[in-house]
């Protein structure tokens, strides 16, 4: 997939942990971990929206698109 | 629901084991337990008995029959002592054939074995269905219902509705074979117009699981349309699949 989640990047950034950034955005365990290691097919807005708040950064920060 | 198809597959379970028993299997002090077959066929030709009436009228008029149906060629009838008689009329001429439950045939024959196959696979196949309905009821529960397994499973109810229909439709031309063989023994020769599917009302052996119609492609056709409810399921799977995959 040449869209990259770099959800783990961010949440080294912020020092924050899966457990904790899964409670701040009300999304299970289970489908956090779908959506940072890339298994995701699409994302909501709102919680792309979430996650950006959660996160205090830019949609940009998490997704990222790269040439394959 | 879930628990009427869950008691149904138990008490088909008693059911099938009772059906089987008392079709297949007597009990005589002399021989023990042994092998038999169920019903005994006769043919005869008769006058019209009562001139006024269409003769099949009057037949119907004169039977104390449980039930009664027509078809183009004759009129059958299931009555309480557990015989089933078929009645027809070709204009000139007035003939019965008529099928025993109360009396027993002990010949191993050809017929006969296919027959209990036929009954077999028909327990079987009733036995499965019932489960994978209670299997995909319990799925509805679960709150997953779009998944593989429940795909397979209406696949196979759909299959298995076809291939019942055919074995009674193969169930139907042996019966047939048969009762042209005891109609020409007899000196019958009003059967010649008639086809086998006029004859199907009366399924020689099977009492319970017979209907009074005599068209089987209902079947077919019944079997087709949850093959085509499991084309969508499958694309509800793949729907599910993306849907679990949006976070």
């Amino acid at each position: 997939m040449p869209i990259i989640v770099n959800l783990d990047v961010m949440m080294a950034k912020r020092k924050m942990s899966l457990n904790e950034l899964s409670e701040k955005v009300d999304i299970t365990l289970s489908n956090l971990s779908i959506l940072k290691t890339g298994k995701a097919k699409a994302i909501r807005f709102s919680t792309l929206e979430a996650l950006c708040k959660a996160l205090d950064s830019q949609p940009s920060d998490i997704l990222e698109y790269r040439e394959e | 629901m879930f628990w009427f198809f869950r008691i149904g597959f138990w008490l088909q379970l008693v059911i099938i084991f009772i059906q089987l028993f008392f079709n297949y299997v007597m009990y005589d002090s002399e021989q023990g337990l042994y092998f038999t077959v169920r019903g005994n066929i006769y043919a005869h030709t008769t006058q019209p008995h009562l001139p006024n009436l269409h003769p099949l009228d009057s037949v119907i008029h004169k039977t104390p029959a449980t039930s009664v149906s027509r078809s183009k060629y004759g009129v059958t009838t299931l009555d309480t002592i557990g015989s089933k008689t078929i009645y027809m009329f070709n204009g000139q001429q007035f003939g019965f054939l008529r099928v025993d439950y109360t009396e027993f045939t002990k010949a191993f024959t050809v017929t006969n074995m296919l027959w209990f196959l036929a009954d077999i696979s028909f327990f079987l196949l009733w036995l499965i269905i019932t489960y994978q309905i209670m299997k995909i009821l319990q799925s509805i529960k679960d709150e997953a219902v779009f998944i593989q397994q429940n795909i397979k499973r209406i696949t196979f109810i759909g299959w298995a509705f076809i291939l019942m229909t055919f074995v009674e439709i193969v169930k139907d031309q042996v019966f047939f074979l048969v009762a042209k063989q005891h109609l020409q023994d007899t000196g019958l020769t009003l059967i010649s117009n008639v086809n086998w599917y006029d004859l199907v009302p009366i399924s020689l052996y099977s009492v319970s699981y017979d209907t009074m119609n005599h068209s089987r492609f209902q079947g077919i056709a019944l079997g087709l349309i949850i093959l085509v409810i499991a084309q969508i399921f499958k694309n509800g799977f793949e729907l599910q699949k993306e849907k679990d995959l949006t976070i």
